[in-house]
């Protein structure tokens, strides 16, 4: 358009300068909490379902087997004694 | 790329949000909530409108986060969204009458205001709003995207959905036409001081 490049900086710094229309924080909190509220359930990661399965299943199964294993064998090793 | 937003973090608060996660979502409010409204008011020029279509912006990246893509740009996403929304409500104001209140921008300074008002304002800067004001709201919103929000050309393109050497000559029709108007605006403004 073979305007003028130092009047194109000079109005491109006066927009630069004007001030930032502000939203009402407690408005934009309301947005927020209202668009999060539509915002799907979270989904649960890989890892951390991996964990739930261990701390809910496999780590009382193996704690009752190791306790059970040991009352067993510690019942057994008690009766060979007075055999 | 918007100014302040690294690619890296962007794909990261995308593969949280794609989980649904609302603290990466309040991360997302965070970092681009302030520019989004400041584009907003001055498209619409009328703060409860701005507001409207603010938080619907919000609703609809909520809505839409679990189908976002993983290489999602989120500040091109979250303007494109917000740049639509302002352009319907354009379209719709043009179908309805126009109000007094309508006709004044927010923050524009009446031109026929007393040299006390004046002297009180800062000038330079209600001129520059008020031109800004008056400029058509396509060569507006490139100004918007490319000067006060810094964002780059290829990214506004996409934005405004025009091809890059289309942009380049929206934005200079859009600087003249700024220019001409602030011209327009100051001479207004010293003959109603003269006055």
């Amino acid at each position: 358009m073979g305007r003028d490049e130092s009047t194109d900086a000079r109005l491109d710094a006066l927009l630069r300068a004007l001030p930032q229309r502000a939203l009402d924080p407690r408005v934009d909190a309301r947005v927020l909490r209202r668009a999060q509220a539509v915002l799907p359930a979270p989904r649960e990661g890989v890892l951390s379902a991996l964990q739930r399965f261990w701390e809910r299943a496999v780590a009382p199964v193996l704690v009752t087997g190791t306790v059970a294993t040991y009352l067993v064998w510690a019942v057994q090793a008690t009766s060979a004694l007075y055999r | 790329m918007i100014p302040g937003v690294d690619t890296m973090r962007d794909a990261v608060l995308v593969a949280s949000l794609r989980g649904g996660d609302p603290v990466a979502f309040g991360r997302v409010h965070a970092t681009f909530g302030p520019r989004l409204y400041n584009f907003l008011a001055r498209m619409t020029g009328n703060k409860e409108r701005a507001e409207d279509l603010y938080q619907e912006t919000w609703i609809k990246l909520a809505l839409h986060a679990s189908r976002l893509d993983p290489d999602t740009d989120l500040g091109g996403w979250l303007y494109t969204v917000a740049r639509n929304l302002a352009r319907s409500e354009r379209r719709s104001e043009k179908a309805r009458p126009a109000t007094v209140a309508d006709a004044r921008p927010e923050h524009a300074l009446d031109h026929r205001a007393s040299p006390y008002d004046w002297a009180s304002a800062n000038q330079t800067e209600a001129l520059v709003e008020r031109a800004l004001a008056d400029l058509p709201g396509p060569m507006r919103e490139v100004l918007l995207l490319v000067v006060i929000d810094g964002l780059e050309l290829d990214q506004v393109a996409q934005i405004v959905d025009l091809k890059p050497e289309a942009l380049r000559q929206r934005l200079s029709r859009a600087r003249a036409k700024l220019a001409e108007r602030l011209d327009e605006l100051t001479r207004q403004t010293r003959a109603n001081v003269k006055e």
